[in-house]
């Protein structure tokens, strides 16, 4: 099997960057390193002065990088793994990048040596650095790594498994890399192919057609030899010599292209291709053939000092010599295989395999247990956010409702004022024009008074100057200017005592009193022989009135007087005012000689009383005994 | 995200607030205007009631006035006949 010459420019590429990216004042020594390790004569000259060059740590360090890259390159892996180690050490806090190359080249180295516990442990620790340096790209060369290790220790499941991974990130890149995922796709192939599994190796190696067409087929001859390889052992002899065939002429060509340096990738490509060769060349039973080729093969495996290679071929062999019946020769085969077998696949070995692998697992759990921790925390802390959010959402929402519900309460507030004032407005206009009408018609009414008041005193005065004038014998005659006198004076009180309360807002009983007691003063003068009493309870006096229901009040004690001195021949007069209750009563009552109630009439005096206390809300009653008229008003 | 919000939030309340202390300032600047109007009404009103007892009182002494003319005019004009009946004997002799 054949699987680096996909890396072997990348690799170069790889070494002479990191070279290149050294700081500006490591130019000389980075040039010089540069020469050595592309020089194909004059690499330890170019080395030795390099290392007089060196001023510091981060110098040095790049001198046993290259010089490891170099020998490793050359089959001088001995010298390859001191010069890594030296570079691993003085690397630690150095660029990391050189770091993980110098981890490679060591895992690389030691798998060639065969040991694979050493390959797999700088593979594993340069997945290490990587994944925690989170280079993605570093992680894959290590997974690539760790397929071909697993192949060449015949842990098929395990290559396939890491190839796979690699091959899953290569492909996942948005800038597809051919080289690398043929890298890939070439390890997951010769998993298969040993682990029995013809038809998934040719797939993953024929997938490699589709990134190499043409011309560029000339840079796969590894697929051509590991599609032999695999129709090998499916016993296609003719079909599998046909590709192994071009495998080694298209080697032969890179060998002419690469101006005929011999690295340690002939050896090893020209290895694979002739043992292969010498295979088929012994199944299809020509052993001269089959012998030569041995022999070719014999040389290449060896200076190649590829422990997978020389096991490989001392297998093939031997079972060659077995089947030529030259059973020392095969038994001496085997012993060499068994001897290379044994010294790879010890069960010491495959147990550190297994502790380093359990180990590196192990880290990978815990760190992605870690993680998922630091995950889940993060998705509560996010969820407690968004809860919280939501949370003020809610509140933001329902302040929101709080500030439509109070911009529409001013605008409606600001309305209702506005139409309140204009309906205050409207009355205040309405009412005061309701009063200048009424004060019009109070001055119109005021003129008329005045005038009837006038015209009253001149009918009197006309009327008595007519009595003195003349003298009237005319009892009849008298008699009717007198009542026409009298009834004009009566009618000039009335006009005065409604003139009076019209000129009152209020009445109190203290000016009824006064003007009740005017009035019994003219009766008096009249009928000097009647008592009168009035009495208001102190409490009473200062009760007010409206003019309407004071004179109202007035007109009815007066109309009641009047009768009681007109009709009822009473020698005492009570009126008295006295609180029930919540209520005013006024009495009048007389001892005067009183009237049939169910009998008499009821004449104009009387319902005018009546109607004037019920027009004031009042209760209006009248007794009258052969003792006396008793009135009562409650008001 | 969460201290935006926070911000939002504050802002609207402060803006309810306002918008609050707003609506007293004008209501009690709408009682204080409407204070005097109402007193004025009220002045208004008891003006014009006592103007309507005052008319009603003035319409009282109009029908008493009416009554006291039908009176007068009765008593005058049996005061007329009474000369007339006492003047016409005298005309026959």
């Amino acid at each position: 099997m054949v699987y680096n010459l996909y890396m072997k420019n990348f690799y170069y590429f790889i070494v002479i960057a990191l070279l290149f990216s050294l700081e500006a004042n490591s130019q000389d020594i980075k040039k010089t390193l540069v020469k050595a390790f592309t020089s194909q004569d004059s690499s330890d000259y170019y080395f030795k002065i390099a290392k007089i060059s060196i001023k510091n740590q981060a110098d040095e360090a790049q001198y046993y990088f290259c010089k490891s890259a170099r020998c490793g390159d050359y089959a001088q892996l001995d010298s390859a793994i001191v010069y890594g180690i030296k570079a691993e050490k003085l690397l630690q806090n150095g660029d990391m990048n050189s770091l993980l190359t110098v981890y490679n080249n060591l895992s690389k180295t030691y798998r060639r040596q065969g040991q694979y516990d050493k390959a797999i442990a700088y593979s594993l620790k340069g997945i290490r650095v990587a994944e925690k340096e989170k280079i993605g790209n570093w992680i894959a060369y290590f997974n690539a790594n760790l397929s071909l290790t697993y192949h060449d220790f015949e842990s098929y499941p395990k290559g396939v498994f890491y190839g796979k991974k690699a091959l899953k990130y290569w492909q996942n890149q948005e800038k597809e890399n051919r080289d690398l995922i043929c890298n890939a796709l070439n390890a997951v192939a010769i998993n298969f192919d040993d682990w029995n599994k013809p038809d998934s190796a040719l797939y993953y190696h024929k997938k490699v057609f589709k990134y190499y067409k043409g011309v560029d087929t000339l840079k796969i001859g590894e697929t051509y030899n590991n599609i032999g390889n695999t129709l090998l052992k499916q016993k296609k002899f003719k079909e599998a010599q046909k590709w192994i065939s071009s495998s080694l002429k298209i080697n032969d060509k890179n060998f002419e292209a690469n101006h005929g340096v011999k690295d340690n990738n002939f050896y090893y490509d020209r290895a694979t291709n002739y043992t292969n060769l010498a295979t088929i060349a012994y199944e299809l039973d020509d052993f001269n053939q089959a012998e030569k080729l041995f022999e070719t093969a014999h040389v290449y495996a060896k200076k190649s000092q590829n422990a997978e290679k020389l096991r490989d071929f001392y297998y093939h062999r031997a079972k060659f010599n077995k089947k030529r019946n030259n059973l020392s020769k095969a038994v001496q085969d085997q012993e060499s295989y068994i001897q290379i077998r044994d010294s790879v696949f010890d069960v010491e070995r495959a147990q550190t395999f297994s502790e380093l692998e359990a180990k590196y697992q192990n880290e990978k759990k815990e760190k992605q247990l870690l993680k998922s921790k630091a995950e889940i925390r993060e998705r509560e802390i996010e969820i407690e956010n968004k809860n919280t959010q939501f949370l003020i959402l809610g509140l933001i929402s329902l302040a929101l409702l709080c500030i439509i519900y109070l911009v529409y309460r001013q605008q409606k507030l600001k309305i209702k004022q506005q139409e309140q004032e204009f309906e205050l407005k409207s009355a205040i206009a309405k009412i005061e024009t309701q009063n200048k009408l009424q004060e019009q018609r109070l001055t119109i009414s005021r003129d008329l008074h005045d005038n009837i008041g006038s015209q009253l005193t001149f009918i009197i005065s006309s009327v008595d100057n007519i009595k003195y004038a003349f003298d009237i014998q005319n009892a009849k005659l008298d008699h009717k200017l007198s009542g026409i006198s009298n009834f004009a004076k009566s009618t000039i009180i009335e006009l005065r005592d409604t003139i009076w309360a019209m000129n009152k807002s209020q009445i109190t009983f203290e000016d009824l009193q006064t003007r009740i007691h005017n009035f019994v003063d003219k009766a008096k003068e009249a009928k000097s022989e009647i008592h009168f009493n009035f009495s208001v309870e102190a409490e009473l006096k200062d009760r007010n009135f409206t003019s309407i229901e004071g004179m109202n009040i007035y007109r009815t004690i007066q109309e009641a007087i009047n009768n009681s001195i007109k009709y009822a021949e009473a020698k005492n007069i009570d009126i008295l005012v006295e609180k029930l209750e919540d209520k005013i009563q006024i009495v009048i009552k007389d001892d005067g000689k009183g009237f049939d109630l169910a009998n008499t009439e009821k004449g104009n005096g009387l319902l005018n009383m009546q109607k004037r206390i019920a027009e004031i809300q009042g209760k209006f009653d009248m007794q009258s005994t052969e003792s006396g008229t008793n009135i009562t008003l409650l008001l | 995200m969460t201290f935006l919000l926070i911000i939002v939030f504050a802002v609207q309340l402060g803006f309810i607030l306002f918008l609050r202390n707003k609506i007293i300032v004008e209501r009690n600047h709408f009682q204080s205007k409407l204070k005097p109007l109402e007193a004025f009404v009220v002045q208004l009103n008891a003006e014009h009631q006592k103007q309507s007892l005052q008319l009603q009182l003035s319409d009282d002494l109009k029908i008493k006035m009416k009554e006291v003319n039908t009176a007068l005019c009765k008593n005058v004009f049996e005061l007329n006949y009474q000369l007339l009946e006492d003047s016409y004997p005298k005309k026959e002799i």
